[in-house]
């Protein structure tokens, strides 16, 4: 279990983040929010990439900077712009990460042909990063943020530049770990997280507009209906 | 750190680089000694060669007297009396220089005491001098007076492979996946140090095989094991070491000196981030200190006293830095120079290496808690 208690983050002397309190147990969670909201320091603070100016993150009741690369082992991210090395190929880039992010080395095979297999870039395996397509390289990143088989997967706008037929096919695989993992998914589409989504969390300007499940939302509205409720205006 | 390594190599500019530079050495190895490597060497009577002694010397003396230029052997005498005058002034001068020390390390003077203490002990060792064809060891030693030119070439392969395994992460945010992997920042930070730290060293071990090869295949290796004093720019060397040792101890220096270019390029392209700006600093400062140390370096030796003394300030500081390491052949090895540490006589060559291992250190921990903080 994942507890945040308290989470501020602040930029020169502008917060970015205000107060963030959330307990995250096994299911997928939505961050929905307009650009600037906070979505990506809050993705950034989960995956220990930033430190919080304050508060608290418990990984199972203990302080994530205490465990340090303990927590981190369970921990799967894929930032929102991501990058590769050009010249590795898509194994060797998620032999790379599997190496940091410590499977053990005679798991390696099996774990990176599972990936590659789940995001169907298996036939692109010896290719060049520098040859594959916007949305190649994105699923490539999801492969890398599942290659330690890890139990927190942060995306951050995760179906940025697949085609409607592999968003489909990302929605598939996210619901299935969602049963077994904690996921949290950020997002500005509101279809990428109203199918799957167990929970959704409203940010706007750094501050939670709404926390609920996605049942107890769809009693009285539709997500996107209050998505307009409270980002209408916002870029 | 395999993948540290696969992604230099994965890199054309470094591997390009490494091919052109391998050759380059080659080709001016073979330039510069090579060619008489080939050719074979004018051998004069077998009485001159062999353990030197003064009555060689003056039979020598003698034979040159005699012979003109005209003479097929002149060239082969004129090498041997060379080598004998050489060897002439290298046991006048340790005779002098034990003498004093005998007399000096009764100083009342404490340090004194202990400095000439010390320089009885380099200086006290017999010198095996021998009369032999060393036209073959001599060119090997000018090359390495001449690597300069490869000092920059190779300084500007580091920086190259610096930017490669710290900027490609920032340009293509890669590090926030790195920051949240297990290894983290910290075994992430000193894989990419031991891989660069590794990279510098053997670029200081490639330089010199390449530059020694033809030597190894062409030349007498023999005279590798010949004292360092054979060659004219050793002769107030202290101790006794070969041409192989000798050869062996500048590769190590080198070494640490591109380790030091190393982790500096490392600290200045953290600090900037920025994918050019580091690189412009890096070749700023650490090419244009070995130009400047060159250019400096060149007047100096070519006696134009008043260069070296406007600039004498930068010619004392050069021996506690970096390029104090790099292109002047050994220059703690050519003469016994020591610092006063706390009353006691330190060696300038271990004086520097532990500057340049100091900054290795400060450098890779700045480094690190900039990194830390901000990514590659």
């Amino acid at each position: 279990m994942l507890e945040l208690i308290d989470v501020c983050k602040s930029y020169k002397n502008k917060e970015v983040l205000h107060n963030f309190s959330l307990k995250f147990e096994k299911g997928v969670y939505g961050l929905l929010g307009p650009n600037g909201a906070g979505k990506s320091t809050l993705m950034n603070i989960i995956a220990d990439v930033l430190n919080p100016t304050r508060g608290e993150i418990l990984y199972n009741g203990t302080d994530i900077h205490k465990l340090k690369g303990e927590y981190r082992i369970h921990i799967g991210y894929l930032p929102q712009h991501v990058g590769y090395y050009d010249n590795f190929t898509a194994y060797t880039t998620l032999e790379y990460f599997a190496n940091l992010r410590g499977v053990e080395k005679s798991q390696y095979s099996n774990r990176i042909n599972e990936v590659l297999q789940l995001v169907n870039l298996q036939q692109n395996a010896k290719q060049k990063v520098k040859t594959f397509s916007g949305g190649m390289k994105q699923r490539l990143g999801i492969a890398i943020a599942m290659v330690a088989n890890p139990e927190i997967l942060v995306l951050d706008e995760p179906t940025v530049g697949l085609d409607p037929k592999e968003r489909i096919n990302f929605r598939k695989i996210i619901a299935e770990l969602g049963k077994e993992k904690i996921i949290i998914l950020s997002t500005h589409i509101v279809s990428d997280v109203d199918e799957i989504a167990d929970c959704l969390i409203f940010l706007k300007e750094g501050n939670v507009v709404k926390i609920d499940s996605k049942e107890n939302i769809l009693k009285d509205t539709t997500i996107e209906e209050m998505y307009m409720k409270y980002f209408e205006g916002c870029e | 750190m395999r993948f540290e390594f696969k992604k230099i190599f994965s890199n054309k500019v470094i591997c390009i680089g490494l091919i052109v530079l391998i050759a380059y050495i080659i080709h001016y190895s073979y330039l510069i000694y090579g060619f008489d490597l080939s050719n074979e060497y004018q051998r004069v009577d077998d009485k001159y060669y062999g353990e030197y002694t003064e009555e060689k010397y003056k039979l020598l003396s003698e034979q040159m007297e005699k012979i003109t230029e005209e003479d097929f052997l002149f060239f082969g005498y004129l090498d041997c009396y060379s080598q004998a005058g050489n060897y002439k002034e290298v046991l006048e001068y340790r005779n002098n220089v034990l003498s004093n020390a005998k007399r000096l390390k009764n100083s009342n003077d404490s340090y004194i005491a202990k400095v000439n203490a010390e320089i009885e002990g380099k200086f006290s060792d017999t010198l095996v001098l021998k009369i032999c064809d060393t036209t073959k060891i001599k060119n090997v030693t000018n090359i390495f007076s001449v690597l300069s030119n490869i000092d920059i070439f190779n300084v500007i392969i580091i920086i190259v492979m610096v930017s490669v395994i710290f900027i490609i992460e920032h340009t293509a945010k890669i590090y926030p996946m790195i920051f949240s992997s297990y290894g983290g920042r910290l075994i992430t930070y000193t894989r990419k140090i031991a891989c660069i730290a590794i990279f510098s060293f053997m670029l200081s071990v490639i330089t010199s095989i390449c530059v020694c090869i033809l030597t190894f295949g062409l030349g007498d290796m023999q005279n590798w094991l010949l004292p360092i004093q054979s060659v004219e720019m050793y002769r107030y060397a202290p101790g006794n070491i070969n041409l192989l040792q000798l050869v062996i101890i500048l590769t190590i220096l080198r070494g640490i000196g591109y380790m030091t270019i190393g982790i500096i390029c490392i600290f200045v392209t953290i600090f900037f981030k920025r994918s050019i700006f580091p690189i412009i600093i890096n070749c700023i400062v650490l090419v244009g200190g070995l130009l400047l140390y060159g250019y400096y370096e060149y007047y100096t030796i070519d006696g134009l006293s008043v260069i070296e003394q406007k600039y004498e300030i930068y010619c004392k500081l050069k021996n506690y830095s970096v390029f104090g390491l790099l292109n002047d052949n050994g220059v703690f090895l050519k003469k016994y120079e020591s610092l006063n540490i706390l009353g006691q006589p330190v060696e300038m060559l271990y004086v520097n290496v532990c500057i340049n291992i100091m900054v290795i250190v400060i450098a890779a921990v700045l480094g690190y808690r900039i990194y830390r903080r901000k990514g590659a």
